[in-house]
């Protein structure tokens, strides 16, 4: 019997290392994303998540490392970059832009460009055509490059925090479109967020980026049943839970809810106990901050996490 | 013609008013403040003046191209444009505006002539040291300096965004005393009199279109080394 063959990949890193003076932004990535996916880069603030997108998109030159779209460097490549768009938060456009002249420069530009579509977009979030650019509130010009990310149709689009000021309404709007269109445009998405909880379901994919380093990198359906969270009583809870790497726990009274990894058949038993699924957001902030992401840092790439601690083990 | 550089001369026609029309509606405001100005100053008493207010087209250009390096570029970086295509579009788009200036510097130069310098002996396009010669020579010798205030303020915009305001201030410091050390160097070897001499000797229109023309070429050819690794 013969394996599958992977899915082909969108964007491809190794070792990429990205320098501002004494500062390594990105310290030595390697990722793979598969095309046609839709894929999360999540990390705090400073992470590298800017930098990595904008290497991606050929806006920046890699200090060394190597990164690829569509197997081709993507630096001044015009082949390549017809075929990527990053919408960035906090976009500067040159000087008297109005929201009509961004759309027009982004149809002379992206060759799957559908002005029908921007405009329907445009009216949706209510973005007068003829304002300036200067003059738009955060959320509007949030909206402006929402607008130019959907109806840009490129293989492969990469989303900076696309959201920031746009009321909730909006956002919803927006993941409403994504589905919608990626449903009948199916191409590959990078969505740069800290709102995990809101884009968790949207996510095929996810990488978590810490001070330049890859912290986390694994599909998002294994990782949602790599832990879950047992609550009830603390004397069954502890039954439950024994053997298994703890990665949270919460005491309310004689109630205590831990949050464990499981793997395989380690499933605690649910007898008498509520077992429930980890939101993605809160497994993240867990991998993350309880020491196991850190062990996971320093085998970058790898998608399991060592455990910190083992129930019923030594500490 | 190159798509990357079409693409860019397009991207900068996306805001035509700014783009194209405002450096000429700046020059249209100078000609009309110098004749009111002087119509008042010289009222009843008409002598020949000559004023720098065409170099209100020049400023309007030089301003375009600080703008086209420090905005414009790293959008187009964004969209996808090359940096080489941007780079050769914006020099396309200054060439034709270069040119369109240099002959309406020499149209108003004929208005100029054929109403007896405006009525009131006022000198706008009339200047000697900008262009003589027969209209087409002067088209030509106005559009010199026009492109060369074009390739100014795009290496200017350039310096700008690699090296931000310590650089520009550096620059602004550094080249005058490249140019004064160079003027030294130059006079002590030839001597003061040879060399003006020899700037004499040259013919009009050399002085006028082609030593600035050959100026924007190597500013341009600077830039570029600023422009080839741009972030956008």
């Amino acid at each position: 019997m013969t394996a599958a063959a992977p899915a082909p990949a969108a964007v491809t890193t190794e070792g990429l290392v990205r320098r501002f003076g004494a500062v390594r932004a990105l310290d030595g990535v390697d990722v793979r994303l598969e095309a046609g996916a839709v894929h999360g880069l999540l990390g705090r603030n400073g992470a590298g998540k800017t930098t990595f997108l904008q290497l991606v998109a050929g806006q920046q030159v890699p200090t060394s490392g190597r990164v690829e779209v569509f197997g081709e460097d993507p630096f001044d490549a015009p082949r390549t970059l017809a075929r990527l768009c990053l919408v960035r938060e906090g976009q500067r456009y040159p000087d008297g832009y109005r929201v009509r002249h961004v759309l027009a420069a982004a149809a002379l530009t992206r060759p799957g460009w559908d002005a029908a579509y921007a405009g329907r977009l445009a009216a949706a979030f209510d973005l007068p055509p003829d304002r300036a650019v200067t003059k738009l509130s955060r959320g509007m010009l949030s909206a402006v490059g929402v607008v130019v990310g959907l109806a840009s149709r490129a293989p492969l689009t990469l989303f900076d925090e696309p959201y920031l000021g746009l009321d909730a309404v909006a956002r919803q709007r927006f993941y409403d479109e994504l589905l919608a269109d990626l449903a009948r445009h199916p191409r590959t998405v990078v969505l740069s967020t800290h709102l995990i909880a809101e884009v968790g379901d949207l996510l095929d994919h996810v990488v978590v980026l810490d001070r330049g380093r890859v912290l986390l990198d694994a599909d998002a359906d294994t990782l949602r049943g790599e832990a879950v969270q047992v609550t009830g009583a603390a004397e069954r809870v502890e039954r439950a839970v024994h053997g298994l790497p703890e990665l949270a726990r919460e005491r309310l009274g004689g109630t205590v809810r831990v949050t464990v990894r499981v793997g395989g058949d380690d499933r605690p038993a649910a007898d008498g106990l509520v077992v429930e699924p980890v939101p993605l957001q809160q497994l993240i902030i867990h991998l993350t901050t309880s020491g196991t992401g850190a062990d996971a840092g320093a085998d970058a790439g790898a998608r399991q996490v060592e455990p910190a601690a083992t129930n019923g083990g030594p500490r | 013609m190159n798509g990357q550089v079409l693409t860019a001369v397009r991207l900068h026609l996306v805001t035509p008013v700014r783009s194209v029309l405002a450096p000429w509606a700046v020059l249209a405001l100078s000609v009309g403040a110098n004749l009111l100005l002087f119509a008042t100053i010289t009222l009843g008493h008409p002598e020949v003046v000559a004023t720098g207010g065409v170099f209100a087209l020049h400023t309007a250009l030089f301003a375009w191209g600080v703008s086209a390096a420090v905005r414009t570029l790293p959008y187009a970086v964004s969209l996808g444009v090359t940096r080489r295509g941007y780079l050769l579009g914006t020099g396309l788009l200054a060439v034709a505006q270069a040119v369109a200036g240099g002959a309406g510097l020499a149209v108003l130069r004929a208005v100029e002539r054929g109403t007896g310098h405006w009525g009131i002996g006022l000198r706008l396009a009339d200047l000697g040291f900008l262009a003589s010669g027969g209209p087409v020579t002067a088209a030509v010798a106005y559009s010199g300096p026009l492109l060369l205030a074009c390739a100014g303020g795009f290496a200017v915009g350039t310096a700008q965004r690699r090296w931000g305001t310590p650089g520009l201030l550096l620059l602004a410091t550094l080249l005058p005393a490249a140019v004064a050390a160079f003027a030294w160097w130059t006079v002590r070897l030839h001597g003061a009199r040879d060399l003006l001499d020899w700037v004499a000797g040259r013919p009009a229109l050399e002085l006028q279109a082609l030593w600035p023309t050959v100026l924007a070429l190597v500013l341009a050819v600077l830039a570029w080394t600023g422009v080839r690794r741009a972030e956008a």
